[in-house]
């Protein structure tokens, strides 16, 4: 009975003293006044970047889309407005506001002398990134296709700038009107067309809804890594880690109420993150599953004992800094949290799941929809399971000793 | 005085100047030189600060690399309710079946390398247990994003009673399925014209206007992982240092020596361009040796290495010296210095175009304009890849510019007193 209650003393003095150090640690951030508002503004700024850049700002992309128009096409003196090269500039959106934001794309018309400066140059000396020309005789050679089958095919010119990844979607653009438009002016009749719907777990279901869950574990593992890596360096650099380790303090009890401060931030970071994706995109509060919280309690864990384990190898904060970057960095690209991991090449996409934030940002995901549910419990399996042994083998090979 | 006195006036003045200068080039040569040994000191400080651009450089080059052979097809999963086709009677007659001349066309399409673009996969109409399969809840089941629904007797409705829709259901949120469904849409519309017997009388002619360069797109990238490596050297070693300094009175104890301000300023700077100069040559010297000496390019290293990115290196270290000397102003302790160093240099990577084009998203262009490391890393990019000596300079300007301004304004704010 005695050593019942001598038991659960031990546990609650435990408990009192991971309480008491969470608190000094909570304490030390709040009076911080810098690094809350930071460590908070942080994710803020992060579903900001990415919701606006992949989700609303996508809708509104507008390309800036130069042309020039070298065909004049004429009927005796009198210029022919309706030639083939102004209706495929109007089926652009020129001079007209709604289809121009349809098709995403801003017409602006230029000028140059080819004689003397070659399109390819010109763009590189004013740093355009596409350029569309219509050729001079384009309008006749399409009248002259419409009466003489064995014509060449009548071609406009698109110059672009590889480095712009965006040169592909306005080359699909301009391949899009320009086939509409052979069909239209060849009077070719539509045997099959394409009718497109979406899988039926995503229905209703925008990008942001995505993009929350992967964006809150970056979150979660840069800053908690980054700040715990620090902390643990530097503790240790001053000797107040080695100060600790005259006190009553245990070292799995220092252990545990970082992983407790990492957990309490992590879901504050995910109410933030939720909330800001939710009044700036319309983020769907109702995908929010309970256990969500479990998923990001272990995947504290799971940085929390990296962070432990990284600060085992790393003697100085400056090179703290260096080791977490290195990890953090392509663990943030290639584990599908923010870029999608179908991008990658075969092998990468192997690489991608050594990475834990894969297995947590997965997991929260599959909460988000009944019909992806039965994904979550292997996915949440592995989080736990790495959260657990990671903390473990943290706190086991942390050396309380002066530096 | 006497013109041999103004003269012995000036000498002296001019003595007194040089004096000065070399006093102050001590100053910061020791500074630098504590630097270097604080960093020698850790070795694993010296392999991470060189380790991390190699780790993103080898990230991209194998992402977008145009010599991984590592393209995987695009998953195509069909699903067709069966076709008897159709006996077309002129002389002689013809069988027609157009489900088999879309799927045998679909999987035919080849890469540049002869890669199918497609696997193409089949959904069954009925399970075992003879229920009708639904193919939405199958694509999602096997983890697929895109399926193809050709409808019964295919043939026979294209060319009775047509326009025959064909279905396709896809994970929009899937960059795969976009592009297949765009490669799936000329298809279709090349086969509406064979069925027409017409041809596409309009096109559209390409021109890359790198292609006599011969630039693969990871090339674009390697200057935006430059800028971004002297951006967070700086930005978080200056904030870091900074704090510490601050945090335990070196600054304090350094105003009591010789050492002035400016001399800890330009000593923290040359620090920073040296660290800048070691993260170019091995971002530069690792792409050539992953990527480039393969293919048999053994020139590429010298073409790339133009002396105008020493200029840029220079406008950046300023530049991201000076904001770090902001943020260290703003916090007390070094667990806040990375939390505003993540603040400063996080966005930044994303929107200044280093990694990719933010021009077509409105207001993030705009944002991204008033960056310094979007002019960096244009100006890195016109030196090293595509050789645009006007916008070079121009960005080099521009970078110069935002360097004096930022680096002003954090020696301004940077006090060696303790507040």
């Amino acid at each position: 009975m005695s050593k019942k209650r001598n038991y659960f003393t031990k546990i609650r003095f435990s408990l009192r003293k991971i309480i008491g150090y969470t608190s000094t640690t909570a304490l030390t951030w709040i009076r911080s006044g810098p690094a809350l508002f930071f460590t908070f503004i942080y994710p803020i700024v992060m579903i900001l970047l990415f919701g606006y850049i992949f989700s609303a700002g996508g809708d509104d992309s507008l390309f800036t889309l130069n042309y020039m128009n070298e065909d004049v096409y004429q009927i005796g003196d009198q210029y022919y407005s309706n030639n083939p090269a102004s209706q495929l500039l109007s089926k652009l959106g020129y001079q007209n506001e709604t289809l121009a934001k349809e098709l995403n794309l801003n017409l602006q018309s230029v000028f140059f002398d080819t004689s003397h400066i070659s399109a390819a140059d010109w763009m590189k000396e004013n740093s355009i990134p596409y350029l569309l020309i219509i050729p001079e005789g384009w309008s006749s050679a399409v009248n002259e296709s419409k009466i003489n089958s064995s014509a060449p095919i009548a071609s406009v010119h698109y110059y672009f700038d590889p480095s712009y990844t965006s040169s592909i979607e306005v080359q699909t653009i301009i391949d899009s009107v320009l086939q509409e438009m052979n069909l239209e002016e060849f009077s070719i009749t539509t045997f099959i067309q394409i009718e497109t719907e979406t899988t039926p777990s995503r229905e209703g279901l925008e990008y942001i809804d995505f993009y929350v869950p992967g964006i809150i574990m970056v979150t979660i593992s840069t800053a908690g890594m980054m700040g715990l890596v620090g902390t643990v360096t530097e503790d240790r650099e001053t000797g107040l880690t080695y100060k600790l380790s005259s006190t009553p303090l245990k070292k799995w009890e220092w252990s545990l109420s970082h992983l407790l401060w990492q957990a309490i931030m992590g879901i504050i970071v995910a109410i933030l993150t939720a909330l800001t994706g939710w009044i700036a995109f319309g983020f769907n509060m109702a995908t929010i599953h309970p256990l969500m919280i479990v998923a990001l309690i272990f995947g504290s864990m799971t940085f929390s004992g990296l962070a432990l384990i990284l600060s085992y190898f790393v003697r100085r904060t400056e090179a703290a800094m260096a080791v977490t970057m290195a990890f953090v960095f392509p663990q943030m690209f290639l584990a599908g949290a923010i870029f999608p991991a179908e991008l990658l090449p075969s092998y990468m996409q192997t690489i991608a799941k050594i990475f834990p934030l894969y297995y947590i940002s997965e997991s929260l995901r599959n909460m988000m929809l009944e019909s992806t549910f039965h994904k979550v419990w292997l996915n949440l399996g592995i989080t736990i399971a790495m959260g657990i042994v990671f903390f473990i083998v943290g706190s086991f090979i942390t050396k309380w000793r002066k530096e | 005085m006497t013109e041999p006195d103004t003269k012995s006036h000036s000498v002296k003045t001019e003595k007194k100047v040089l004096a000065n200068f070399s006093i102050a080039l001590k100053r910061i040569g020791a500074y630098v030189s504590a630097a270097v040994l604080d960093f020698r000191r850790s070795p694993l400080t010296m392999f991470f600060t060189v380790a991390y651009p190699i780790i993103l450089i080898l990230l991209f080059g194998a992402i977008f690399s145009d010599t991984n052979a590592s393209f995987t097809s695009y998953e195509l999963y069909i699903q067709s309710e069966g076709d008897e086709g159709f006996l077309v009677q002129p002389t002689p007659p013809v069988f027609l079946n157009f489900t088999n001349t879309l799927i045998t066309t679909i999987s035919e399409i080849q890469t540049n390398d002869s890669q199918p673009l497609f696997d193409v996969k089949y959904i069954p109409l009925k399970d075992e247990q003879n229920k009708a399969i639904d193919p939405g809840t199958y694509l999602e089941e096997v983890e697929g994003y895109i399926c193809l629904l050709i409808p019964e007797n295919f043939t026979q409705k294209v060319l009775f009673n047509y326009p025959v829709d064909l279905r396709i259901i896809l994970d929009r949120n899937s960059q795969s399925a976009s592009i297949s469904l765009s490669i799936i849409n000329s298809i279709v519309y090349n086969f509406n014209l064979a069925v027409n017997n017409s041809q596409t009388n309009l096109g559209m002619e390409t021109f890359d206007i790198y292609l006599e360069e011969e630039i693969e797109y990871f090339e674009f990238l390697i200057p935006g992982i430059i800028g971004i490596a002297i951006m967070n050297n700086a930005v978080l070693g200056t904030i870091n240092r900074y704090s510490y300094f601050k945090k335990f009175g070196f600054f304090r104890k350094l105003s009591t020596t010789p050492m002035k301000k400016k001399d800890i300023v330009l000593g923290e700077t040359a620090w920073q361009l040296i660290q800048g100069i070691i993260s170019i040559i091995a971002i530069i010297f690792i792409a050539w040796l992953a990527f480039k000496l393969p293919q048999g390019d053994f020139g590429w290293i010298v073409r790339v290495l133009d002396w105008k990115i020493i200029p840029v290196a220079i406008a950046g270290v300023m530049c991201f010296t000076g904001l770090g000397m902001i943020g260290a102003r703003i916090v007390n302790n070094p667990d806040a210095g990375t939390a505003v160093g993540n603040f400063i240099s996080f966005p930044m990577m994303f929107l200044s175009g280093a990694f990719f084009d933010v021009s077509g998203v409105p207001v993030i262009n705009v944002i991204s304009k008033m960056l310094p490391l979007t002019y960096m890393v244009d100006a890195l990019r016109a030196s090293m890849i595509t050789n645009n000596v006007a916008i070079a300079w121009l960005n080099i300007g521009i970078s110069l510019a935002f360097g004096v301004g930022l680096l002003m304004i954090g020696i301004l704010l940077t006090k060696l007193s303790e507040r």
